[in-house]
């Protein structure tokens, strides 16, 4: 008789009853998916990017489709910390997964604030920070592209709340295993990496930008070596858990990942092409181990 | 898939069998179409497709032009073929059956009112006009529509059939076969095209202060407000989603 594999994993303190959550910016809050896929068989679920006053977002074309790809500017268009805790917190807190909220600012600052408002209601169950938004103060260069700022956002957070803190790294860096090792010596308890590679496509026809802001963030299958090959370096130089991200869309990706050194994975732009995508990914990891006789997720981790 | 019909060498009437989507469909809502198994990923995304037609025996279909990668796979695919399709998506036509209804469409902008035509159980006159670029490839198209409206105008572009010119310039003639406002009740504009079409039928129903609702197109990635890609700006300030808050809406809410 074959027993079924036990998906369960760690994210330091976080218990998930599987590795496999929904991407923040392609899950809404949560609601907007509730009629198309049962979350609470997820992982977690790792809501859109909440900053300190709600964000209308960039003008449109904000997405244009690339070879395997999504180029998107949506320009982190949410409906603020206020808002959520009000409106949006109250469901996701009684879903039977992890609850995970994105942050973002344009100072330090507003990072701490942010978090801290976070906090102060019950439901959550991790803040993940977003460190590639451009830093206002600091003349708009992106936190997550410096490791000393980096670790400032990292250190602020960890400070503003009680809740664990994972900190999401852009790829848009030279040298991802500095920022990761420097956010982890701030404090950080977990890592999520990648978020999306700065692009651009033009609108050959009418020979302008493709999207109105100009660049966008890729994301989907096109990125996915680019994810793997620093997930595989990040998972190296720390000794936090990592969640690897980046154009995982069936079970076979997220076992590459896993393999890679993620202890669990998230999927973005696959559930805007499939909304139940992230199920048939859950199937497919247990289906893999079930192949390959392993009987817990920790076994597939780092065994490359 | 039930059947692929081509009207002409970029332009397909795609029929599928989708039982849920058919009963619960209203006029002017979407589907998500999609022909790619999860392994592959060129196109990635699903195509937004308007519903011309949702029967009584389960079956949809799409009216549709090959634009890019997404449509012109969609057009090679035929009967017994698998592709998946969500939906339905989005907020129809608020159909004002009491009242004189004026429908215009124009280009694959006639892929919602179709449906609308058929459904909306019209109390009132009601007249349909439609502009296309040509007649040929579109009779059995035009003379369908004839068959679902008390009253059809045609413009083509090139005057094979109809008035020859915009579907805008024909707008009077629509207006006066339903009876504009002689017993009190004022005509609603009920209207899908390239957005500067309705720019200009909703200029000319703002002059004469009549209702007009608009089927509004985007570029779109999930279709299901995942990604709030599909903004549009609002006439008030802010944005609108296409998917969500349309694809119809008064087109008072947009900023033209």
């Amino acid at each position: 008789m074959v027993t079924e594999p036990d998906l369960k994993t760690r994210i330091g303190p976080l218990e998930l009853k599987n590795p496999v959550l929904l991407a923040s910016g392609t899950c809404g809050y949560g609601g907007e998916l509730a009629d198309l896929v049962d979350l609470n068989l997820l992982g977690g679920i790792v809501v859109k990017g909440l900053s300190l006053k709600p964000r209308e977002g960039n003008p449109p074309p904000r997405v244009w489709e690339t070879p395997c790809g999504l180029l998107n500017s949506i320009g982190l268009e949410n409906v603020g910390v206020e808002s959520f805790v009000r409106d949006k917190l109250p469901y996701l807190s009684r879903l039977n997964t992890v609850v995970i909220a994105n942050i973002l600012g344009e100072s330090v600052d507003e990072y701490a604030r942010v978090a801290e408002m976070l906090s102060a209601s019950p439901g959550l169950d991790a803040i993940e920070v977003n460190i590639s938004c451009p830093n206002v103060k600091a003349g708009g260069a992106a936190f997550g592209t410096d490791p000393e700022m980096a670790a400032k956002v990292s250190a602020a957070v960890k400070k503003a709340t009680p809740l664990p803190v994972i900190c999401k790294l852009s790829p848009n860096v030279t040298d991802i295993v500095s920022i990761a090792r420097a956010v982890e010596d701030a404090g950080a308890d977990a890592l999520s990496l990648i978020n999306t590679l700065i692009g651009m496509a033009i609108d050959i026809e009418h020979r302008r930008p493709a999207l109105a802001n100009v660049f966008g963030g890729l994301s989907g299958p096109a990125i996915r070596p680019v994810a793997v090959r620093m997930v595989y370096e990040a998972a190296r130089a720390v000794r936090i858990p990592v969640m690897g991200i980046g154009g995982i869309s069936t079970g076979s990706d997220a076992v590459e990942f896993m393999l890679a050194g993620a202890r669990a994975i998230q999927i973005g732009t696959a559930t805007l092409v499939r909304p139940d995508a992230c199920l048939s990914v859950i199937q497919g990891i247990a289906e893999y181990m079930k192949r390959h006789g392993l009987k817990k997720t920790d076994e597939l981790r780092l065994a490359v | 898939m039930l059947s692929q019909e081509r009207l002409d060498d970029e332009t397909f009437i795609l029929k599928a069998l989708a039982p849920d989507i058919a009963s619960t469909a209203r006029p002017g809502q979407f589907c998500m179409v999609g022909t790619q198994p999860p392994n592959l990923h060129d196109p990635l995304l699903n195509r937004p497709l308007s519903i011309f037609d949702a029967q009584s025996d389960g079956a949809i279909s799409f009216l549709y032009k090959v634009i890019g990668k997404g449509t012109k796979l969609l057009a090679s695919k035929c009967l017994g073929a698998k592709i998946c399709i969500l939906g339905p998506l989005g907020r129809g036509f608020a159909i004002r059956a009491d009242r004189p209804a004026l429908l215009i469409g124009g280009g694959m902008g006639i892929a919602p009112l179709y449906f609308l035509a058929k459904a909306g159980k019209w109390k009132r006159p009601s007249a349909m006009l439609v502009g296309l670029p040509t007649y040929r490839g579109f009779q059995q198209l035009v003379n369908d529509l004839g068959q679902v409206v008390e009253t059809l105008f045609v413009s083509t572009d090139d005057g094979t059939y109809g008035h020859k010119g915009l579907v805008t310039e024909i707008m009077d003639k629509g207006l006066s076969a339903v009876g504009s406002g002689d017993d009190g009740q004022a005509p609603v504009i009920y209207c899908c095209g390239p957005r500067p079409m309705m720019k200009a039928v909703y200029l000319a129903a703002e002059e004469t202060g009549l209702e007009c609702q608009v089927s509004l197109e985007a570029r779109m990635a999930c279709g299901t407000g995942l990604c709030l890609g599909c903004a549009t700006p609002k006439a008030s300030g802010g944005y609108l989603h296409v998917c969500k808050e349309g694809p119809v809406t008064d087109a008072k809410e947009i900023k033209w």
